[in-house]
């Protein structure tokens, strides 16, 4: 393995902590569906600091997208509602803002890159129109004159070669990595506070990958916008994130700085997922495999959610939802939902 | 190779016509989808072909499973050459190469019942008795992990990790020597992975058959396989016995495809090589090494004008790359 020069030092090892700018309280979406009631997301609390990288991590189903969606109040209509909790962002509760007021934010103040490039450009309309249409509608001030300048300087910043050209292509004639940037470029033209994302380069390549998750992190190095990282991947946490919350059934199950995480992983879930990835580094004789399956939506949850498929649950796990205890690392915002967490001298050993 | 080979292919290529039409068809270029490989893939054993969307792994796949004819080249299972077999030979074929895809959402029909998906390619044979069938049946799914009882289901009623078991024993139901895994875990959840792959692996044991595994993702190539090919525009450019490969990759694109793969770990430290570009259209795939334009590593004219030859570099690691000339040359010739 080629495991020489060291890359440059990544935002996650600097201190002081910077200023907390999006605070999530308790946030729960339920899904009202025919069928039954999906706590999607059931209680989830956590913050982001100016110019750090938080990482959302959980299986399908786990309600990481639905929490990402519902802090922009963009929550699957009309089954989906935010029943409780806040988020606050600049001082205010988003939660209690006017649809009006939610418009001025949404691409503002905290935009979105998706999953899918394909989906989320428009095949009728050329890159540089929609590109112009993102800095028109956010107001913000640029004279028509000027935008076409604009435009191509935004996307010589997502580094898409020869950008006066490519204004007026469409997003079929460029391939998905290309279009992937013409995404990032749109999330970024109103310089935000924050970006999530949702996945970014799950459809991407891995060259192409690895260039996408530089030019993020070069983009966050000069704009010191926060970034929140939902992914089912604990390469991309390792890779991209300072902190990261591990999300199991619409709960964040374990939540710390993403070194204390992986050096200490306290909750029996993470243990288990970070043991049951193949490493790349090192041969692995055997995976640890996680018995069992996730709980299926809409599924009556007592105790912890994980007591089904966990090595280490009793019967108290598998009726009362534990507590917040103190994470193994000893780091100050390292915690961890799990009874054994009790005894302080106890860690989750796989087999 | 460590044992016998039970699939070998040689010199395969297949090359797609790009026509217009005006007054006429006209063919106007040709896409070289996959352009003189050569592998084996040992008995009992998994052979993982490894690249980025575009490189040629399905199309290869899809000339094994004889979906599709070669342009040239031959494909032989054991004695057999796969593109000469007609009649009865060809189904006795078909019963011994099987197949397991990505998605166990479309590739399971959902108008049957497990029984009848994981018998079909029994029943195709028309050999066996309606009691043989059933006990096979009930056997391959025991293998698998499902119980008897879910026979009689429909696939809507399995979960991701249960469909790709239920594919696995239509596979294996008729006790093929070779299975061609294409992506098999990646559309399946994290926690799903690892119980399905260690049921491949060890199912692979107790049926001793050949895998043939498809797959973008590194680590679980190097978890899964015995032997590692990785391919570029339609070429293999490095090939070696797993643990060798990962232990020191030769190829630039491979270092390149290491260097991009995610950390298992915050404090790992890579090599940063980020490849500049896309990979190049394969209508119009660049001269000399196809790898060229976006090579950190290129050392000068002969890389844009020859074609690197495929050879050993040491014993059993064959790389197609100029920055490994033949004077240094390992026992066994260079081949085209």
């Amino acid at each position: 393995m080629p495991t020489t020069a060291a890359v440059q030092p990544h935002s996650r090892d600097r201190d002081p902590p910077a200023e907390v700018i999006l605070d999530v309280k308790d946030l729960r979406t339920y899904l009202f569906t025919k069928r039954a009631l999906v706590k999607a997301v059931d209680g989830v609390s956590f913050y982001l600091r100016r110019g750090e990288t938080l990482g959302i991590v959980g299986e399908s189903g786990s309600g990481k997208s639905i929490t990402a969606l519902s802090l922009l109040r963009m929550e699957p209509k009309p089954a989906g509602r935010i029943v409780a909790g806040e988020v606050w962002f600049q001082g205010e509760d988003l939660l209690r803002k006017s649809p009006a007021e939610m418009r001025r934010i949404r691409g503002r103040r905290i935009s979105m890159i998706l999953q899918d490039p394909q989906t989320s450009l428009n095949p009728v309309f050329t890159i540089g129109n929609q590109l112009t249409e993102a800095f028109t509608t956010a107001r913000q001030g640029i004279s028509r004159a000027r935008l076409p300048q604009v435009v191509v300087e935004v996307l010589r910043k997502v580094n898409i070669a020869d950008p006066e050209r490519r204004v007026s292509t469409y997003p079929h004639q460029l391939s998905g990595g290309m279009k992937q940037r013409v995404v990032g470029a749109i999330a970024i033209s109103c310089s935000p506070d924050i970006v999530i994302a949702d996945e970014p380069t799950t459809s991407l390549d891995l060259t192409i990958q690895a260039q996408y998750l530089r030019l993020i992190r070069q983009l966050q190095e000069t704009s010191g916008v926060g970034i929140i990282f939902i992914t089912h991947d604990f390469g991309i946490v390792a890779k991209m994130c300072d902190r990261v919350a591990v999300m199991y059934a619409g709960k964040i199950v374990e939540h710390g700085p993403v070194r204390a995480i992986f050096n200490h992983p306290s909750h029996p879930y993470t243990q288990a997922l970070i043991h049951s990835v193949p490493k790349l580094e090192e041969r692995t004789e055997r995976l640890y495999s996680i018995p069992g399956q996730p709980p299926a939506p809409g599924e009556a949850l007592v105790g912890c959610r994980f007591a089904k498929r966990c090595e280490f649950a009793d019967d108290r796990c598998r009726q009362e939802y534990p507590p917040v205890f103190a994470g193994r690392s000893g780091h100050q915002e390292h915690t961890a939902d799990c009874w054994r967490l009790e005894d302080p001298t106890w860690r989750p050993s796989l087999r | 190779m460590a044992t016998k080979p039970s699939l070998s292919v040689e010199r395969l290529s297949r090359h797609f016509p790009v026509t217009t039409r005006r007054w006429f068809k006209t063919t106007t270029a040709v896409v070289k989808a996959v352009d003189g490989i050569s592998f084996t893939v040992g008995e009992g054993e998994t052979l993982a072909l490894v690249g980025e969307s575009g490189c040629g792994k399905t199309t290869t796949a899809r000339l094994i499973l004889a979906l599709d004819r070669p342009t040239s080249g031959v494909i032989m299972l054991g004695d057999t050459n796969v593109h000469d077999v007609t009649g009865d030979d060809y189904r006795r074929y078909r019963e011994q190469v099987q197949a397991v895809f990505q998605d166990p959402w479309s590739s399971l029909n959902p108008r049957m019942r497990v029984r009848e998906i994981v018998s079909e390619p029994l029943v195709v044979n028309r050999k066996r008795s309606r009691r043989e069938i059933g006990e096979r049946v009930a056997e391959v799914l025991a293998a698998v992990g499902l119980n008897p009882s879910h026979a009689d289901r429909f696939p809507h009623e399995f979960s991701g990790g249960q469909r790709q078991r239920i594919a696995l024993a239509s596979a294996l139901s008729s006790d093929p020597k070779l299975i061609i895994l294409d992506e098999p875990v990646s559309s399946l959840d994290v926690s799903i992975r690892a119980q399905t792959m260690n049921l491949f692996r060890d199912l692979q044991q107790q049926f001793n058959v050949s895998y043939l595994l498809i797959v973008h993702d590194l680590a679980v190539a190097r978890y899964m396989s015995d032997e590692v090919a990785v391919m570029y525009l339609g070429k293999i450019v490095e090939q070696a016995r797993t643990e060798a490969l990962f232990h020191d990759p030769l190829h630039p694109y491979t270092k390149a495809l290491f260097a991009a793969a995610l950390p298992g770990h915050p404090d790992v430290q890579r090599e940063e090589i980020i490849l500049e570009g896309e990979v190049p259209s394969p209508i119009d795939p660049p001269a000399g090494c196809p790898f060229h334009p976006r090579c950190p590593l290129k050392i000068g004219e002969i890389c844009e004008t020859v074609v690197p030859q495929f050879r050993p570099e040491r014993e059993g690691h064959w790389v197609a790359c100029h920055l490994y000339p033949e004077e240094t040359s390992a026992p066994g010739a260079a081949e085209a």
